[in-house]
């Protein structure tokens, strides 16, 4: 029953999607287009830290230093090749491996929730510091100037794979950005699925328990992290390739805790929820600078403020508790028990 | 909270949300036929904002003025707004909006040369008329976009050259925001001092987040230089303004700055500030008719209590009246045309005087007035007249070579 | 020998600033386990109140130790009874619940005070040291660092209060089952942490600039520094500003600010790698 369930809804994730993105692109007007592509590649990035943070229980402060590190090795390598494959293959695998890396210092080190966060944003705030140091022309690698605070502009966009005068226009990077993200999402599904997610999502649970298992859950996380970190990177590949531009800004402390402001409204533990979070709050901010009325600041504080008191679980877990109450239809019954077992454990950390 | 209660939350913030974003379509409805659509994208809020509020306010003064008196060939301006919140995202974001949604004719804005390399490609790429009205490093080169304020070449020198010779200074010692504008001002400032008999001997680099300088004010004190210039920028690095004085300073080696201005000077209590020197086109205390009338309209506009206003809103008011007559001359709205009419080398009378489009550099001719901070208000003691952007010009020739778009690292020496 | 005076007051200084502008943080943090992102604009709302005080007339003193602490303590109180006791336990709630103060704090000060404000000059004069003068507020700051730890020290250590709070924190039921309101407590901790925070803020407005978003430079530091002593508030909170503000300070004299603020960083990186309980999980234990 429960596997109908789960399985019904991924079936709606998937023509839900994939008919947004065979169809959008023929009705809606290119500007709309853009902006959708900036929210899914955040949604990406949402994604990413929705993964590592709410499946596998390790807050990262600092997804953005994998974001920003993607989206610069793209942005690098593409101004030294005349072809955009390569350049999206190292702009992935140079943040996997950094992530790796960083992972191997702080998991092995058995560093604990809090400290791990203040790692991961410190590492985040150098990549800050030293982006922004990099305005002489010495900081040039190859063809690629870095650009310091004002960043590398005109960033050579994604082409079809062997064919370099077939670049992307902003309709296929809306496409390609969709796809990604569906892919990612099913992705991570199946590997929440497989045994490995599931002993990723009983360290969260409970960490000794799993290590008195035998689980090697430095190793669990390390791996969890890595992912997390590539998916990040994905998602910064495709906001360089969105505007042709990136800036040390993508590193600063305010992106960083913007992404967990998203987790935590769309609701921590699914996967599409982050993604809601991402497209909602994105879409609300942009909104409220078309208007003079009031502070921007002071209408978006508000809005968080009570919608943190009032629906405290997130968006996506809140609606799924309603439907599951108020539409007997969608509830198949067992399901409640598994609902409210979820609920509490959030309520829980 | 009873679940009663959560739902009547949960109606209410939707309710609002729902109001607040509909609020703006309403503002900017779509266009009536016969108006000329004019963008404005700057920061109002955040940290930027104690620059970009009195940019978008110059701008929509001076759409305001020209409806006023008539519009533009016959036709209203109609202004659409966006705060970018100093996000960069938002700066990209708004900048599409303009150019593909609300398919405005001209766009004024950008502030850091950050968010200006942010949009600026995407009116390139669009074929959107962009001028960008904020003092910078210099040596952009792009056909689209005439830019109408002042370039280190154009104000640099002239304070070099001022402060130098009032205080005889040899020994310079510079310090400055760690990033392109900081970096190339240094340079202009070490030529400038070469150039007038003395010498850079220390340069320091700041990164915008440092707001304590009290190692710099040791190092400077060791040093025993004869002049401080300054490139400091943004909210953090106003503590510096502040620290300097406390130090006992402020009397024993004189400041100059390429960028204290009112908005600066807005923070700062007035003995805190006596004697810094520092240029720009335009202050507010300039004294002139076409000023004494601009600023007399201003007030009338907003009100007594706004802060002085410094030559950002002055510029960005003359990028609309430049365009203005680039459209009339013109006779039509349509890009190239503009752009042809602009490159005429069409000129306006501001409130600072006298402004002349440069055809080859896409900048602009304008004066260089150099004051000094007596008891908190800008006190001017010289203008030199008709200051050319000559950095930008040593890289950038439009006119020979219109086909491009891009930002060049001028190399000083 | 002035050379090593200077150098020593500068260090001084910047532990100092570290020291006072993480104190609060670390009793929200460290007593009550709430990330407090609105921090920052405590600190901002401290300036303001001292800013906006002294303007109207009243003593700068005055303003600075008292207006400023109780401004912010009242704001801290009713944030407290209004938002955070409806999530304790909930770490990443009221971690979203305070970005959310923090955005509305920063907007409601724009509107009413706009993007820039004139601030206030301490009036103290100068000292010299062979070839250099500094400002005495400067050692006034080093003094008030000192004097603020030592008071939450003293508070906690011989008070019935600090004794009160610690056992909450410890084990709130217990405490109730003794007759103590754990609710009373919380809010009263939240308070003197909002407090201490404003008091930081309102010492910081003679030397910064005042401005909404003012807050903001501040944060990152203050966290680093809270996180990097560990669970031991006062010990933990001044070692780790000792360290960070040491290793920040000597690398800016020696090379530039720049890499100042990245070996402050790489130094917090090290230690929570070295030791991942904090200073305070492996020396010094039994502090406070």
């Amino acid at each position: 029953m429960k596997l109908s369930w789960n399985l019904g809804g991924l079936l709606s994730v998937a023509v839900i999607g994939v008919t947004c993105l065979l169809v959008l692109p023929l009705v809606v007007d290119i500007f709309v287009l853009l902006q959708l592509t900036l929210y899914l590649a955040f949604g990406i990035l949402a994604l990413s830290l929705g993964f590592v943070w709410g499946q596998g229980g390790i807050f990262s402060f600092g997804q953005t230093a994998f974001f920003g590190l993607g989206g610069y090795t793209y942005a690098v390598v593409a101004f030294n090749m005349s072809e955009s494959t390569l350049p999206l293959i190292a702009g992935m695998l140079v943040p996997v491996a950094f992530a790796f890396l960083l992972g191997y210092f702080m998991f092995y080190g058995r560093i604990s929730t809090i400290y791990l966060a203040v790692m991961t944003l410190t590492v985040t705030l150098i990549f800050y510091t030293f982006m922004g140091h990099t305005a002489g022309y010495e900081y040039s690698i190859g063809r690629a100037h870095l650009g310091g605070f004002n960043g590398m502009p005109s960033i050579p966009p994604i082409n079809l794979p062997g064919y370099p005068e077939r670049m992307a226009f902003p309709e296929d990077n809306f496409v390609i950005t969709g796809a990604a993200l569906l892919l990612i999402y099913f992705g991570l599904r199946a590997l929440l699925a497989s045994r490995f997610g599931r002993v990723v999502v009983a360290i969260r649970e409970n960490e000794s328990r799993a290590e008195m298992l035998g689980y090697d859950i430095r190793l669990y996380k390390m791996v969890t992290f890595g992912i997390g970190g590539g998916i990040a990177g994905v998602s910064g590949i495709l906001f360089a390739n969105w505007n042709a531009y990136i800036s040390p800004t993508v590193f600063e402390l305010a992106l960083s805790a913007q992404i967990i402001i998203w987790v935590v409204v769309g609701g921590r533990g699914t996967l599409i929820g982050p993604v809601l979070g991402a497209i909602g709050l994105g879409y609300l901010s942009i909104e409220l600078g078309t208007q003079r009325t009031v502070d921007v600041n002071l209408v978006l504080g508000a809005i968080l403020l009570i919608f943190v008191l009032a629906v405290p679980q997130g968006l996506l877990p809140t609606a799924r508790f309603l439907a599951l109450r108020y539409l007997p239809w969608a509830r198949p019954p067992e399901d409640l028990v598994t609902v409210a077992h979820a609920r509490e454990s959030a309520n829980n950390d | 909270m009873t679940s009663l209660s959560r739902r009547k939350f949960i109606r209410i913030a939707g309710a609002t949300g729902a109001t607040l974003v509909a609020a703006p379509a309403i503002i900017t409805r779509p266009a009536k036929a016969a108006t000329i659509r004019v963008g404005g994208l700057h920061d109002r809020t955040g940290a930027i904002g104690i620059y970009g509020n009195e940019m978008a306010d110059g701008l929509l003064f001076a759409v305001e003025e020209i409806n006023a008196n008539g519009g533009i060939l016959g036709q209203q301006v109609e202004l659409v707004e966006y705060d970018a919140q100093s996000t960069m995202q938002n700066y990209a974001q708004y900048a599409q909006r303009l150019a593909v949604q609300d398919k405005v004719d001209v766009i004024f804005g950008g502030i850091t040369s950050a968010s200006r390399e942010t949009i600026r490609p995407i009116f390139d790429r669009f074929r959107k008329l962009y001028f960008y009205s904020t003092f910078y490093e210099g040596g952009v080169c792009d056909w689209t976009e005439f830019t109408n304020a002042e370039t280190p070449a154009q104000i640099n020198g002239p304070l070099l050259k001022y402060a130098m010779e009032k205080h005889g200074a040899k020994k310079i010692y510079t310090i400055a925001a760690d990033y392109i504008y900081g970096q190339i001002t240094a340079d202009w400032i070490k030529k400038y001092a070469r150039d007038f008999g003395g010498d850079v001997i220390a340069e320091e680099f700041f990164p915008l987040d440092i707001g304590d300088f009290a190692s710099t004010i040791a190092k400077i004190q060791s040093a025993k230089p004869d002049l401080i210039v300054s490139a400091l920028v943004g909210g953090n690095h106003i503590n510096f303004y502040r620290q300097w004085p406390a130090a006992g300073m402020l009397d024993k080696i004189p400041l100059a700055s390429t960028v204290y201005g009112p908005w600066e000077n807005a923070f700062v209590p007035p003995e805190e500030s006596e004697g810094i020197m520092c240029c720009y086109h335009y202050f507010a205390s300039i004294d002139s008719p076409e000023n004494k009338a601009f600023q007399k309209n201003w007030t009338a506009k907003f009100g007594g209590d706004y802060n002085e206003i410094g030559t950002l809103a002055v510029c960005t008011y003359n990028s609309v009246n430049l365009y203005k007559k680039g459209v009339e001359q013109a006779g039509t709205v349509d890009r190239m045309p503009v752009i042809e009419a602009l490159e005429t080398g069409i000129s306006v009378n501001g409130p600072g005087g006298k402004v002349t489009i440069d055809p080859p550099t896409h900048h602009t001719i304008m004066s260089a007035t150099i004051a000094e901070l007596r008891g908190g208000k800008f006190d001017i003691v010289k203008v030199e007249k008709d200051r050319t952007p000559d950095d930008t010009a040593m890289v950038c020739d439009l006119v020979a070579n219109p086909d491009q778009a891009k930002m060049y690292r001028i190399e000083v020496d | 020998m002035d050379i090593v005076g200077s150098v020593a007051v500068q260090i001084f200084y910047m532990i100092a600033i570290l020291a006072l502008v993480s104190s609060g943080l670390a009793i929200i943090f460290g007593m009550m386990r709430v990330i407090n992102l609105a921090h920052g604009e405590f600190l901002m709302l401290g300036a303001y109140a001292a800013v906006v005080a002294t303007k109207a007339g009243v003593n700068i003193w005055i303003s600075m130790f008292i207006i400023a602490p109780i401004f912010v303590g009242i704001v801290g109180v009713i944030v407290e009874r209004l938002v955070i006791r409806f999530l304790y336990g909930r770490m990443m709630d009221t971690l979203l619940a305070t970005w959310a103060l923090s955005l509305l704090f920063i907007g409601v000060m724009t509107t009413i005070f706009g993007n820039a404000t004139q601030s206030i000059t301490a009036p103290v004069g100068t000292f010299s040291m062979g070839d250099y003068s500094e400002s005495v507020y400067r050692l006034l700051i080093i003094a008030f660092a000192v004097v603020s730890m030592l008071g939450i020290y003293l508070v906690l250590r011989h008070t019935r209060l600090g004794l009160i709070a610690r056992g909450t924190m410890q084990n709130a039921d217990m405490a109730s089952a003794l007759g103590i309101s754990p609710q009373r407590v919380y809010t009263i901790t939240f308070g003197l942490g909002a407090a201490l925070t404003g008091f930081a803020g309102a010492v910081l407005a003679p030397v910064s600039g005042l401005l909404p978003t003012m807050g903001a430079t501040y944060i990152a530091k203050a966290f680093i520094t809270v996180i990097g002593g560990g669970q031991v508030i006062v010990t933990g909170t001044s070692s780790a500003a000792v360290l960070f503000g040491t290793v920040n300070q000597v690398t800016t004299i020696l090379t530039t600010p720049v890499i100042g603020t990245v070996a402050l960083f790489v130094a917090a990186l090290i230690l929570l790698r070295a030791l991942p309980q904090g200073i305070t999980g492996r020396f010094f234990r039994r502090g406070l």
